[in-house]
């Protein structure tokens, strides 16, 4: 981004703008009437509820990477470091609005929550249904408070994949919710990070740089094993649920380092409960410097159905 | 003023615009000391866009003028302040719906939801040095105006005076939220720059309505 002399406010232009280069048809740039960019995915909304997705900046394939066939319908982008700006999120919603109404996922930040919130006001005082879902997985984040209060993490990836299974299914707004509630509350990350020098482990680094909630000194195999036990101790998964893992390398952990953590987390995790699948990939880069992020999504028979195979984003599978 | 139409409440929303068109050096000398120091040019910018698009359009109704005003503010200010500044003329909208001018009460009740909407969306509490440290007591002040005069421009005269008691109150509080809670205790002796804007709108609508009738 330093090397980009532009005007931040032309950035995600530019980025949204090379993306559809590199993959014509797969997206189109939205004509907003604002600075901020908005990306649409090719596949129309038809009788079905319109996923709307919406970040600050760049974070890796989240957020634009998760619009598409089978994904999202729309992304709004903020300037770097920017909340995406209320009215754009507005103008897009009322675009796709095929009258089943929109959901609105995103991160649980400040600027994000408040932008989203405007949004829904002013959709609900022109006719259109709208409800918003921020994802608050990040147990590093608000220790000790309810779980609303956590910050968005990883988990947005897996939510923006169920919102989207069921949109294309045919679910009703108020369905929609209740679901991605539940997976909401069923679900946790935590950050792993690591100072290779000295193999010390930090569990819990916030979003925002918040320090962490333990320290240790460690390889690879046991810091796996303390993930496990901290997410299942947080999630206490049920008997009628199988466990989803999702490891997220941060910027500097290579591809081959995220599977070897993946193999120790799953093996971990295989001990004690039964896993639906494991998902590895770098979704959301959120954190500079060495380690994971690593979620587990307890999945019941009902949010099942919304997980079964897989699909291609930008750069990613999920 | 007893009763304000929508022309009367137009031209008052651009004076209170060019009042903090006028203020950006103070706001931006302000927010420079204890916050990102965008304060200013961010209002000044939001309002001067409102400015230009208020005079440009005619309004049937106070409902269509503020749902304008807000959305004006939401798209060009951006930001929280854009957004909260946005939810002030937004969120008391459905208690004007359909009237062609509005009274002492109508406009007492559409800013206090529209405050209400402020205090709720940003999550302030009192005490927390923002906005919402000038809104409450400006709202508590209108509503007390309103118990002794049908006069427009003396309510908002009053909750000009609340606000900028609650601006004076904000010099001895330290920041929760946003950026200028970085700096903790410097805050100190230093009001809250979203608070002087709310007094100053407030102060702007106040006088454009004073005059006349």
């Amino acid at each position: 981004m330093h090397w980009f002399s532009e005007g931040r406010e032309y950035y995600a232009r530019k980025w949204f703008t090379g993306m559809l280069q590199a993959h014509p048809g797969r997206w189109r740039l939205f004509d907003s009437q604002i600075a901020s960019a908005t990306l649409v995915s090719s596949q129309d909304v038809v009788d079905r509820v319109a996923v709307i997705i919406s970040s600050g900046g760049s974070d890796g394939p989240w957020s634009p990477g998760f619009v598409g066939p089978d994904l999202a319908d729309a992304v709004v982008v903020g300037a770097p470091f920017t909340a995406p700006n209320a009215y754009a999120i507005y103008e897009v919603a009322k675009a796709l609005d095929t009258g089943r109404g929109v959901l609105l996922l995103y991160n649980n930040f400040m600027g994000d929550y408040l932008n989203n919130d405007m949004a829904e006001e002013l959709l609900r005082l022109e006719g259109h249904r709208a409800i918003q879902i921020p994802v608050h997985d990040d147990m590093g984040m608000a220790r000790g408070e309810a779980r609303e209060n956590r910050g968005g993490r990883s988990g947005s990836a897996l939510m923006t994949r169920i919102a989207a299974a069921a949109s294309y299914k045919g679910l009703s707004l108020d369905e929609m919710a209740t679901l991605l509630k539940k997976a909401n509350s069923r679900m946790a990350t935590l950050c792993v990070s690591v100072n290779t020098e000295n193999n010390l482990v930090t569990f819990g680094r916030g979003f925002s740089d918040e320090p962490g909630f333990e320290t240790g000194t460690m390889g690879m195999r046991e810091a796996a094993e303390e993930t496990i036990k901290l997410l299942t101790e947080d999630l206490s998964p049920k008997p009628d649920e199988q466990v989803l893992l999702m490891v997220n390398p941060l910027r500097l952990a290579g591809y081959d380092e995220a599977y070897v953590m993946g193999n120790y987390l799953y093996e971990s995790l295989e001990a004690k409960y039964p896993i639906l699948r494991m998902n590895v990939g770098a979704y959301i880069h959120i954190l500079d410097g060495y380690g994971f992020t690593v979620t587990l999504l307890c999945v019941d028979e009902e949010l099942r159905p919304y997980l079964e195979g897989t699909i291609n984003g930008d750069g990613f599978i999920i | 003023m007893r009763f304000a139409n929508a022309l009367a409440l137009k031209k008052a929303m651009i004076d209170a615009a060019e009042a903090i068109i006028a203020a950006e050096p103070e706001l931006t000398r302000i927010d420079s000391v204890i916050g990102d120091g965008d304060h200013g040019i961010g209002m000044k910018t939001g309002f001067s866009v409102l400015r230009e698009q208020l005079a440009a359009t005619v309004f049937p109704t106070p409902y269509e003028l503020f749902h304008a005003s807000g959305l004006c503010l939401v798209k060009c200010m951006g930001g929280s302040s854009g957004v909260l500044f946005g939810t002030l003329f937004i969120s008391g909208l459905d208690v004007i719906k359909g009237k062609e001018a509005l009274n002492g009460a109508d406009i007492v009740a559409f800013l206090t939801k529209g405050i209400q909407g402020v205090k709720s969306r940003g999550r302030a509490k009192p005490g927390d040095k923002t906005m919402v440290d000038a809104l409450l007591p400006a709202q508590s002040a209108m509503e007390l105006a309103l118990k002794s005069t049908d006069d427009i421009g003396e309510i908002l005269k009053a909750a000009e005076t609340g606000a900028l008691s609650g601006v004076e109150a904000t010099k001895n509080m330290v920041s929760r939220l946003g950026r200028s809670k970085n700096f903790r205790e410097q805050v100190l002796g230093w009001p809250d720059p979203g608070a002087i804007s709310v007094s100053i709108l407030l102060g702007g609508l106040a006088k454009s309505l004073s005059q006349g009738l």
